[in-house]
């Protein structure tokens, strides 16, 4: 292994690929952080300019790019409670608020730590153990996906706020929509009223900008409507040591980080089931077990833990499936896979034998770039706190064109900058009925998910559900859903019967 | 607000790239149209669009080409990728731009069988077809080491004895399902065809034997090949591949089933034949550059084919034809 790394280390220890991963990580984290572009979409405008770099070159660009993209995406979510990437989802619910509070350099400063942290632990997993865990990840066929996605649906309920009956609306709704276009397994087309743009259904960048930014910038302005003045949120700049938080904080927080860790990693893993799914699904469990769930939503840096730890530990579990076995994880793993077909390397099982000087070199890729997504972020931190102080009424302008760009961007085609209207509308109509939109996106991204595995599942079993019951991994996690739901159902009869006693 | 500029500035910096990409060599119209003053095309960076994103085999096989094509015509060649409705999107877009020769769509068969599920209305009809330069004849059928078929024979006498057990994976209405199909109807055996994903979660579906076989090109599945858990039992060719010439085919092996797609370049219909015609001629010449060949054996084990105009059409018209034919099969009826 040692020998291993030696090779790695010859192939990106050199001033110019140094240089990369910097500019990589930066340009990543830009990305990210501005509404409308995401770490998606920051791979997919570089990959075409890696064909023809060198190999090695063109893939230290792509993973550093890829961590940088998807730790980026919190500065938004804390700063304008507008989630830069589907994987800082819920970054938004504790982040914001802390903001709110006066503690945006905190919570900054905490998100920034927690995602290098979970860029470090899933490197390390990856680096020991990716061979093996990829053996059980492709354990995994449609039964148990269908189980673990609706094991991930039962999270809603951790995501609802205030009304788990809104909460629940507003996930199906998500479900629903997601059913538009032509469905995964028959090609049949599915409320597309003959378009051939709906035919594709709605892609998930734009359903996430319009549902928050757009919506946002809509709550805004009208607010501005009715007051003289938007004030800045104000924020202490210069009261700010090191990362905003203590040690003794940093303590009390490590399980909530290993286990958040963990999910990021696992939910990585599984290829389909990205760290869009993983944040929210790391801030569900840490708020199930924490002593004091009231408190979530209020701006406890639990929260901002949670879902950073998770997120940027999902990025190690993909690459685990896909150096190990060639199959990626999501979209963003699936364009580095082209990347590296394009350059005569494709990854397979022999990766790790006939391409040590690759696979080496993107571990160390990782590492370099944690740490430099540390660096630039911490430094940048004071900068990005600032960006407060800009009255709103010149950032949401600039973001509102971020958003046109980045939707249009997705696929080159304007049908996505109607999507990216259409629900921003829509969240903006949310809002005023009081249905929180998160659940929204997590019904939007596991719904189809579910429905394909569970009709490919059928088609294998040829009709019999059983088979979803006696396959041991399905049923666990089926068995997880039923409990994760009486639970639910239990605490909330538990505490209308408190309120009611109090009344 | 000066970090709002320092990031405008960034977001200018990554498009001025682009741009920069963009910005055609000035030297080059000289040559070429010397015999004819009207005639100068191409003038500008001509546009390729690739109705897939980035990093799949149809965006390979255009930026391959555009890399070669651009010395040739002497002019930028860019490609874009416009993705949605399985590559209608993108093919509607270029049906429907100015036919003035600077867009062009490279797609393949495709395209004809989205007409035939009913994801669009029309086909290669509406456009102006050029050339055709990959033909991809390395379908084959893969099973895991471990599976006890060791030749097609052998699978297909197991599907006989147990009909229905077999899992085929493939998509409805997709290439490889109508490929399953004609195997199911010329042999009379009955496959369980069931729906495992796309390349690369079958490949993943493979590897852990929840499928039994797996047909796709040779290049979605080389690199579990050569790491031997695959076993190839056959190509759907008329002939064995030059690149893996141990595989038998399927007719050999008395199964007469041909599977290929081909990679073509088409342009909105009303474009100058001149045009076609100069387009088609540096294609034939790209299908002869060594490099090339190389370039695209390497990453995908395929081998330039290049068609002349009037043969892509007729190829493209006999495709549709007999898709049109098999349309229940195609659509699992």
């Amino acid at each position: 292994m040692l020998e291993s790394f030696a090779i790695g280390a010859q192939a990106i220890l050199d001033p110019i690929s140094l240089l990369i991963i910097i500019l990589g990580v930066t340009l990543g984290i830009v990305f990210g952080a501005i509404p409308g572009l995401s770490a998606t979409m920051a791979l997919a405008l570089f990959l075409p300019i890696t064909y023809r770099m060198t190999p090695i070159s063109g893939i230290i660009l792509l993973i550093s790019l890829y961590i940088g993209g998807i730790s980026g995406g919190l500065i938004s979510a804390i700063l304008t409670r507008i989630p830069g990437t589907p994987s800082s989802v819920a970054t938004c619910f504790d982040g914001y608020p802390m903001t709110a509070k006066g503690e945006g350099p905190k919570a900054l400063g905490v998100g920034i730590v927690y995602s290098f942290i979970g860029t470090i632990m899933s490197t390390i997993v990856l680096i020991f153990l990716a061979p093996w865990l990829a053996k059980i990840a492709i354990k995994f066929g449609a039964y148990e996906y269908f189980s673990v996605a609706l094991f991930s649906l039962t999270m809603m309920a951790g995501l609802s706020g205030k009304s788990m009956i809104k909460g629940l609306i507003s996930g199906f709704m998500g479900c629903i929509f997601a059913t538009i276009g032509m469905d995964s397994i028959g090609s049949v087309q599915r409320y597309t009223f003959g378009s051939v743009q709906l035919s594709s259904g709605f892609n998930i960048l734009p359903v996430l900008i319009g549902l928050f930014a757009i919506s946002e910038i809509l709550i805004t302005a009208e607010k501005a409507k009715y007051a003289t003045k938007l004030d800045a949120v104000q924020v202490d700049i210069k009261g700010i040591k090191g990362f905003g938080f203590t040690w003794k904080e940093f303590i009390e927080q490590k399980w909530n980080m290993l286990i958040s860790g963990l999910m990021g990693i696992g939910i990585g893993i599984l290829p389909g089931i990205g760290g869009g799914v993983a944040n929210v699904m790391a801030y569900g469990a840490v708020k199930n077990r924490s002593k004091y769930p009231e408190k979530f939503g209020t701006g406890i840096i639990d929260g901002v833990v949670a879902t950073e730890t998770s997120n940027n530990a999902a990025i190690g579990g993909a690459l685990v499936p896909l150096l190990a076995l060639g199959i990626p994880g999501d979209t963003v793993t699936a364009m580095l896979l082209g990347g590296l077909t394009i350059q005569g390397i494709a990854p397979g099982p022999l990766m790790f034998t006939q391409n040590v000087d690759i696979v080496y070199a993107i571990f160390l890729t990782m590492i370099i770039g944690a740490f430099s997504m540390l660096f630039i972020e911490f430094y940048g931190l004071r900068g990005f706190a600032a960006l407060l102080k800009i009255p709103k009424h010149y950032l949401l302008p600039g973001i509102f064109l971020f958003c046109i760009i980045g939707s249009f961007g997705i696929g080159n085609r304007l049908f996505d900058v109607w999507t990216v209207l259409l629900f921003g509308v829509l969240g903006f109509a949310f809002h005023k009925v009081d249905i929180p939109p998160s659940p929204f996106i997590l019904g939007f991204i596991i719904g189809p998910i579910m429905e394909t595995n569970l009709r490919r599942g059928l088609m294998f079993s040829q009709g019999d559900y059983t088979a979803f019951l006696t396959e041991p991994i399905s049923a666990f996690f089926l068995v997880a859903a039923a409990l994760s739901i009486t639970l639910t159902v239990r605490k909330n009869v538990k505490n209308a019967k408190k309120s009611r006693l109090q009344n | 607000m000066k970090k709002i500029i320092v990031l405008s500035l960034v977001m200018l910096l990554i498009s001025s790239m682009f741009v920069g990409c963009a910005t055609p060599p000035e030297e080059s119209n000289s040559e070429g149209s010397v015999e004819e003053e009207t005639f100068s095309w191409p003038e500008k960076p001509l546009e390729i669009v690739v109705p897939f994103n980035a990093g799949g085999d149809t965006d390979f096989h255009a930026r391959t080409y555009a890399k070669y094509l651009e010395p040739i015509l002497g002019e930028k060649v860019l490609v874009v990728n416009i993705s949605g409705a399985n590559g209608s999107a993108g093919t509607i877009k270029v049906r429907d731009s100015e036919a003035d020769g600077y867009t062009a769509l490279f797609y393949h068969d495709s395209m004809l069988m989205n007409k035939v599920v009913g994801v669009t209305d029309f086909a290669h009809e509406e456009l102006e077809v050029a050339a055709a330069g990959i033909m991809d004849n390395s379908y084959i059928l893969a099973v895991n080491a471990n599976s006890p078929f060791e030749t097609l024979e052998d699978l297909i006498n197991y599907a006989k004895e147990n009909p229905g057990e077999v899992k085929y994976a493939s998509s409805i209405g997709a290439y490889t399902y109508y490929v399953g199909r004609q195997m199911e109807v010329l042999t009379d055996v009955d496959f369980n065809i069931v729906d495992a994903g796309g390349g690369t979660d079958r490949n993943a579906a493979l590897l852990a034997e929840k499928i039994d076989t797996n047909v796709n090109p040779y290049g979605v599945m080389k690199p579990y090949i050569d790491s031997g858990d695959f076993r190839v039992l056959a190509v759907f060719a008329d002939k064995r591949s030059g690149l893996f010439p141990d595989v038998p085919t399927a007719k050999e092996q008395g199964f007469n089933i041909i599977a290929h797609r081909a990679y073509f370049l088409s342009f909105p219909k009303g474009t100058d034949e001149r045009i076609i015609t100069k387009v088609s001629e540096a294609m034939e010449q790209v299908s002869k550059i060594p490099e090339y060949a190389e370039d695209i054996s390497t990453a995908y084990c395929v081998e330039p084919a290049y068609m002349n105009t009037a043969d892509t059409k007729a190829y493209l018209d006999g495709a549709m034809e007999e898709f049109e034919a098999a349309s229940d099969m195609i659509l699992g009826e």
